[in-house]
């Protein structure tokens, strides 16, 4: 079913809505969330709680893009579960590999951190400065969570490349950040 | 939280045409004509490889795959629709579902038959138009109505378009422009009753256009204008058809308030509101997850709420919002119900009139009205889904049926490109 229409029946309040939203997209979500929690059963709970957030709130959101909404919802869900089991030490590697990753990324600045709102729009402009296969190949590593080696059969690629190309990038969008004067 | 978790948690809101553009596959091109021919092939097996890996999620195992190793009922019912499609050569449903979402035709990740119902001329699901929901008010699932009379189907088709003379007069006009602003039916019809003390001013006669998509006609009616008393005619008016004399509310399909006053003034919520239950999704100490209906909130409650006038409406669509607490609120004059809602970043939002409209209120009220809730409103229906625990490294050495390493993918989900 096309995407506009999975979102009218979330607006008519028809629940056929999560079980076309589940055949159309749960494939999706579940790689999205496995990838943050490496279980698959924690990874299908996401996903579950996913579609209550969808449920919650399509109306008043009327997303444009079906996929990328619902993909944010579950990465959010399953980022905060992640935090909730490593509390307990009982969580996977993943998020951690990608976090000391993220770390290369911070500006040097200090001073009160920029606000959300002016970090996001920084971010976006950076990665569309990029170009589309090097963003690909960012946001399948930082914002989808692949593997280096995912990344690399789906690019064609030797491992030890993409890990230059991500390392490059990340120290470009470090300098991105400071010329842009960003604090976080 | 640490910086880099912050700069990973703002990664997350980045702009989603980004993140589904990186879902596609990436494009090859390394086929250059001239090649020598035996290299030329290698390249061709090489990119045809490329084709069959299909989109981000589906170009490796994702989680949920392997029949034999999982046992939940989702999963068997995800691997059976892969399994059906395989064997029936038709694998073109998932594809081309893709390729809407990604509002490209002709992607290149695969051939596709599937094409799709029409419900409207020049309305396909390849068209990237900008909609809002008000449009296409006909557009209604049905499960008893036949199928329309058109040869461009799919078998997952599941709505039906009324024929012109089916539809009410609402279902025929449902919008209008006035004021160079679009006013229409939200989605029910709903006569404003009793006129005489609801019906303000007459305002003006605008003409009102309708479409017969069977017969591919453009109808017009006029529709005569009128104040709702009490309200601003920036969110809604009546409005009367022709000589019909009944009136019904048409809202502003674009109404944005520019404070929460304005939109308690718009509306006359103090007269025309109730608050109903409150809706509250969360995880205990345990992690276990509470789907709670508490009972109805207090009218003072919810004007304590609502009690800064000031605050901007900062709504935009790039907005998400988590973990909410929800009250229903109905609106009595329009008989529709709507939410209102806290989420924990602390911005109360509503969906009043079906448009988005949010006021920063501040964290601690969301944490004190979840307080507030828990502790003071009784609890009238609790669904609780237990936490299921990862399991343990001693699990995942001793049994692989849980999932904690992803299954291998098994010859049933070959994908056939034609």
């Amino acid at each position: 079913m096309d995407d506009s229409h999975i979102v009218r029946l979330f607006w008519e309040r028809d629940e056929s809505a999560l079980a076309e939203t589940d055949r159309k997209y749960r494939t999706y979500l579940n790689r999205i969330a496995y990838n943050v929690l490496q279980n698959e059963q924690d990874a299908q709970e996401c996903v579950n709680d996913a579609y209550l957030r969808a449920w919650n709130a399509i109306p008043p959101h009327e997303p444009e893009r079906l996929a990328p909404y619902l993909g944010k919802i579950a990465r959010h869900l399953a980022l905060n579960r992640y935090a909730a089991l490593t509390a307990d030490r009982r969580g996977g590697g993943t998020v951690a590999i990608l976090l000391e990753e993220w770390r290369d990324c911070l500006p040097d600045r200090q001073g009160d951190p920029s606000d959300d709102i002016a970090v996001r729009e920084a971010l976006n402009r950076f990665l569309y400065s990029l170009p589309t296969e090097q963003r690909g190949l960012f946001l399948r590593r930082y914002w989808y969570g692949d593997s280096i080696r995912t990344l690399a059969a789906a690019y064609g690629y030797k491992e030890s490349r993409v890990k230059m190309a991500l390392s490059r990038m990340r120290q470009q969008l470090k300098e991105f950040l400071e010329k842009e004067g960003i604090a976080i | 939280m640490k910086k880099e978790e912050r700069l990973q948690h703002l990664c997350g809101d980045i702009d989603e045409a980004l993140i589904e553009e990186a879902a596609r596959p990436p494009r090859r091109t390394v086929v250059r004509i001239w090649l020598p021919r035996i290299a030329a092939a290698a390249a061709a097996v090489a990119l045809t490889v490329g084709l069959a890996t299909g989109p981000w999620w589906q170009q490796s195992p994702p989680p949920i795959i392997d029949q034999s190793d999982v046992e939940s009922s989702d999963t068997s019912d995800e691997t059976g629709d892969v399994s059906a499609d395989t064997q029936t050569g038709d694998v073109s449903l998932d594809v081309s579902d893709v390729t809407d979402a990604s509002g490209e035709t002709g992607d290149d990740t695969t051939t596709t038959t599937t094409t799709t119902i029409k419900p409207q001329a020049g309305n396909s699901t390849t068209t990237r138009k900008k909609t809002t929901m008000k449009d296409n008010i006909t557009w209604k699932p049905t499960a008893t109505a036949p199928a329309p009379q058109d040869t461009t189907t799919t078998r997952h088709q599941i709505a039906y378009v009324k024929k012109w003379d089916e539809k009410s007069i609402v279902e025929k006009f449902p919008s209008f422009d006035w004021n160079n602003t679009v006013f229409d039916h939200y989605v029910r019809e709903h006569p404003l009753l009793p006129a005489d003390e609801l019906v303000g001013d007459y305002i003006t006669d605008v003409t009102a256009t309708g479409q017969d998509v069977y017969t591919d006609t453009i109808y017009t009616e006029t529709v005569h204008l009128y104040a709702i008393k009490g309200i601003s005619t920036k969110a809604a008016v009546a409005i009367r058809y022709g000589e019909d004399p009944i009136y019904y509310p048409a809202f502003n399909a674009d109404y944005s308030p520019a404070t929460l006053g304005d939109l308690i003034d718009d509306l006359n919520l103090a007269e025309t509101m109730t608050a109903g239950n409150v809706y509250f999704e969360y995880r205990d100490e345990e992690f276990n997850f509470h789907d709670t209906r508490y009972s109805r909130l207090p009218a003072e409650k919810l004007w304590e709420l609502l009690a800064d006038r000031s605050l901007p409406n900062v709504y935009d669509q790039q907005m998400t919002f988590y973990d909410t607490i929800d009250i229903s609120v109905h609106l009595n004059l329009f008989g529709i119900s709507h939410v209102l809602s806290l989420d924990e970043s602390g911005y109360l939002f509503t969906n009043m009139l079906s448009t988005g409209k949010a006021f920063y209120v501040g964290k601690d009220v969301y944490t004190a009205f979840v307080d507030y809730v828990q502790n003071n409103l009784a609890v009238e229906s609790d669904r609780v889904v237990p936490y299921t625990p990862a399991p343990t490294d001693e699990d995942t050495a001793t049994t692989t049926s849980k999932g904690a390493q992803p299954p291998t993918v098994t010859g049933t989900t070959t994908i056939k490109l034609n």
